[in-house]
């Protein structure tokens, strides 16, 4: 269900208001716990719901266009599955795990603006802004499911099953990319035919994926089903603080050039992006397998995890050029 | 002016969303227990020993089951074992090892758990109730002789009189810990009183000092590779008692210096790794709290009375002192005359090697003492053995016994806490018993040395006895 109004107060000024309400089905994916290995279903499956509002206000005039918009996404009832080998499920046991996240509610929350300046005829200058919040936004329900084994058995599945009730995820951030990303640029297109852009990108509150696990009561009961006695809460926190990699910025240009010889045309286009070859990371999972507190302890106390999280890379440099004759 | 107003409004809103929403990087809550978990396998070990499948044993039977020096002996049937946890590991002075007693407070047995385990003070901390399902466990000793009954997991391959330790995999099997936790009291004991009943209590004594010429010393010896007894002596009548405090070279206090002054010391009794003497184990210095000034003696020149006196230098024989009791209650061997050849003194001795006797109990009884003409009196003597393994010396006092030899089993005879020589002492020295105070007893007592053994090897040593005095004023 979506609807919009714009509103017109002059030709320049203009406010635009959406709102919709989704719903969406579970899919297969998310319906069992892993298709390939067993047939166990995601218990109490609910169907995923989203609602979103945003509202912009546009201003324009022949030299500016500028839009500001404020958006509320809150999604309910989502739910996650992912597979992993966890150390340290129900104290000291080990297990490949498919892991069911079920009743995640998320927010999202930001402002946009954007600005674009023909200062000249041939010169343009472009800004813009995304600030935003994208958390979760309440305690979803974890449940485990792996092989009925004895090993499984030992960790205190049953039947391959294991609920570890609440996940404190509220106000952890979203893993979605940076949060906040500002970005500045100019183009210049020369009446010979030519062109040349470039772009500054900043970004920040880029954050890592946290382990749920790591959030759960699996995190402080001991193989017994008792908590640890050495569960030091200020640790806890540490360990636990999500972690946001560093801010980055990028450089990007981008450029361009189309020829007439005789009856074909020539046209070249080339961009280079980061051009600064700046090394940044661009996302990143923490691993599932330091399930609780003092594996986690003494795995993060190394000089170098054994299990530590995994990153992703932002590419150096690269190059891209496209020559076509067009005839 | 409808374009401020608008953009005003739009403003307003976006600030106020901002603010009431904004989260910050900390604003989680890490998961914490709520104090709400229990350990299902307690849930149906208590089940089971209400339905009768399993059977709750206290650790003193737990330890009848098995007599020290023997082979360790394998629980083959559905029992149990509860306990409290009096020791930890978290210093370093015990290592895969706990003690637990079988009350929080006022015990009257404790038993060593020794298990392939470090840190196990994150898991089996002081005072933590402990269930242990025995069946498939043995009970022994990890050093055959040493009087220190442990639970262990199988037999050393290396000496089939020995037990190892709990394995990693049993203990999941085995040893269970309960939610509660229970703030354990030490037990006050006299200090000249502690035996070896008390092994694996928690007990404190007060009143005691480190020996003066370890002034400036540390727990541990530097020079030791391994334990270092420290002597701590407390004040008892006419003069000392003392017991040795044993610290491991591996422990975090093993550094820090002796207290100079005197106070109270709560510890875990044991014996040492040969089992020759009763030695106390700390769990840290915090429970050793001694900023007194120390005690001193009773002057012995103001004990002018002496109420008895016997150095045996006149006997020959079975022992026949004027009005003194020398009886067979069981068995074939009397008190009898000998001379110590490295004393070059005459004193009293019993034994009941290969005497052939199913069970040995002689008593040597002295004459009657009537302490009501003296305000105080103070019993001592002195005791030597030789190969005293499993053979016991008691002394006791009675106020009802009439001195007719029939009625010794018939009156009531009172354990007094003198120091008897230890099994493990060299056959050469002479033990002084420290000084017994009477002074809580009147009328005429007699004051009994009971020797209790058989000629099974393991309880056939011998006793020798020598210079009893009750001094008095």
């Amino acid at each position: 269900m979506k609807s919009g109004v714009t509103y017109k107060i002059t030709g320049r000024h203009l406010v635009d208001i959406n709102a919709a309400y989704l719903t969406t089905a579970p899919t297969i994916r998310n319906t069992f716990s892993n298709s390939r290995e067993n047939n166990n279903v995601v218990f109490d499956l609910k169907s995923e719901k989203t609602l979103s509002t945003d509202i912009s206000y546009v201003f324009r005039n022949p030299i500016i266009t500028s839009k500001v918009t404020a958006y509320y996404t809150s999604i309910k009832d989502a739910t996650e599955i992912s597979f992993y080998f966890a150390d340290g499920v129900g104290g000291d046991n080990t297990a490949f795990v498919q892991e069911i996240l079920s009743g995640i509610n998320k927010k999202h929350l930001g402002l946009e603006f954007g600005l674009e300046a023909q200062v000249t005829s041939t010169f343009k200058l472009k800004g813009a802004a995304s600030v935003g919040q994208f958390t979760y936004d309440n305690n979803p329900n974890l449940v485990l499911t792996t092989e009925a084994d004895s090993e499984s058995l030992s960790a205190g599945f049953v039947d391959g099953f294991k609920d570890f009730g609440e996940t404190n995820l509220k106000n952890y951030k979203l893993a979605a990319g940076p949060q906040n990303a500002y970005s500045f640029g100019f183009e210049y297109r020369d009446p010979d035919y030519w062109w040349l852009g470039a772009t500054v990108n900043f970004f920040s509150n880029t954050f890592i994926d946290i382990s749920p696990l790591n959030r759960s009561k699996n995190f402080y009961l001991d193989d017994d089903g008792l908590p640890f006695l050495d569960y030091d809460k200020t640790i806890a926190k540490e360990l636990l603080t999500q972690e946001k990699f560093s801010d980055y910025s990028v450089v990007n240009l981008v450029g361009g050039k189309s020829l007439k010889i005789k009856d074909y045309y020539l046209s070249v286009f080339a961009t280079v992006n980061n051009l600064l070859n700046k090394t940044y990371k661009s996302g990143g999972f923490e691993q599932g397998r330091n399930a609780n507190y003092r594996q986690l302890k003494e795995d993060k106390s190394l000089d170098k995890p054994i299990f530590g999280s995994k990153y992703w890379y932002g590419r150096g440099t690269t190059y891209f050029l496209n020559v076509s004759i067009s005839f | 002016m409808k374009i401020n107003k608008i953009t005003n409004v739009l403003f307003f809103v976006i600030i106020s969303i901002s603010f009431f929403t904004c989260v910050e990087d900390s604003d989680f809550t890490i998961p914490e227990s709520l104090g709400i978990e229990e350990n299902e396998d307690i849930t149906k070990i208590l089940d089971s020993i209400g339905e009768g499948t399993l059977q709750l044993k206290t650790i003193e039977q737990i330890k009848k089951l098995y007599i020290s020096g023997n082979n360790p002996l394998e629980v083959t049937s559905n029992i149990v074992v509860k306990g409290y946890v009096i020791s930890s590991d978290k210093s370093g002075n015990f290592y895969k090892e706990f003690y637990m007693q079988d009350a929080p407070e006022n015990p009257t047995a404790g038993i060593k758990v020794a298990l392939n385990f470090s840190n196990s003070y994150n898991k089996f901390n002081i005072g933590r109730e402990i269930y242990i399902r025995l069946k498939g466990l043995y009970i022994g000793e990890t050093n055959s002789g040493n009087g220190i009954i442990t639970i262990g997991g199988r037999v050393k391959n290396t000496n089939i009189k020995e037990v190892e330790n709990v394995t990693v995999n049993q203990i999941s099997n085995h040893i269970y810990r309960s939610e509660t936790t229970k703030e354990i009291i030490p037990k006050i004991i006299e200090f000249a009183g502690i035996n070896e009943t008390h092994i694996g209590t928690f007990i404190t004594l007060e009143n005691v000092f480190f020996d003066a010429q370890l002034s400036g010393k540390s727990y541990v010896d530097p020079k030791e590779d391994f334990d270092t007894q420290r002597k701590i002596k407390t004040c008892l009548g006419l003069g000392y008692d003392e017991l040795l405090l044993e610290t491991s070279s591996f422990s975090r206090f093993s550094n820090e210096t002796l207290p100079e002054k005197a106070g109270s010391i709560n510890a875990v009794v044991s014996k040492d790794f040969g089992g020759n003497f009763i030695v106390l184990n700390l769990n840290n210095t915090n429970d050793v709290d001694m900023n007194e000034e120390k005690c001193s003696p009773l002057p012995i020149a103001n004990f002018t009375t002496t109420l008895l006196q016997e150095n045996f230098d006149e006997q020959s024989g079975d022992i026949a002192v004027l009005n003194w009791i020398n009886h067979r209650e069981k068995g074939t061997k009397s008190w009898r005359s000998y001379t110590d050849s490295y004393a070059q003194s005459k004193a009293a001795r019993v034994g009941s090697k290969n005497s052939g006797d199913l069970s040995t109990i002689s008593w040597l009884i002295t004459k009657g003492i009537n302490l009501d003409t003296t305000s105080q009196e103070f019993l001592s003597f002195e005791t030597s053995n030789s190969f005293a393994n499993g053979s016991e010396l008691e002394v006791l006092i009675s106020t009802d016994f009439d001195g007719d030899e029939n009625n010794i089993t018939a009156a009531n005879w009172t354990l007094l806490p003198a120091k008897i020589v230890s099994d493990g002492e060299g056959y050469k020295n002479w033990i002084h018993s420290t000084y017994i105070d009477l002074s809580s007893y009147s009328g005429t007592v007699y004051i009994a040395f009971k020797y209790l053994g058989n000629s099974n090897v393991n309880f056939d040593g011998t006793y020798e006895l020598d210079n009893i005095v009750i001094n008095a004023k």
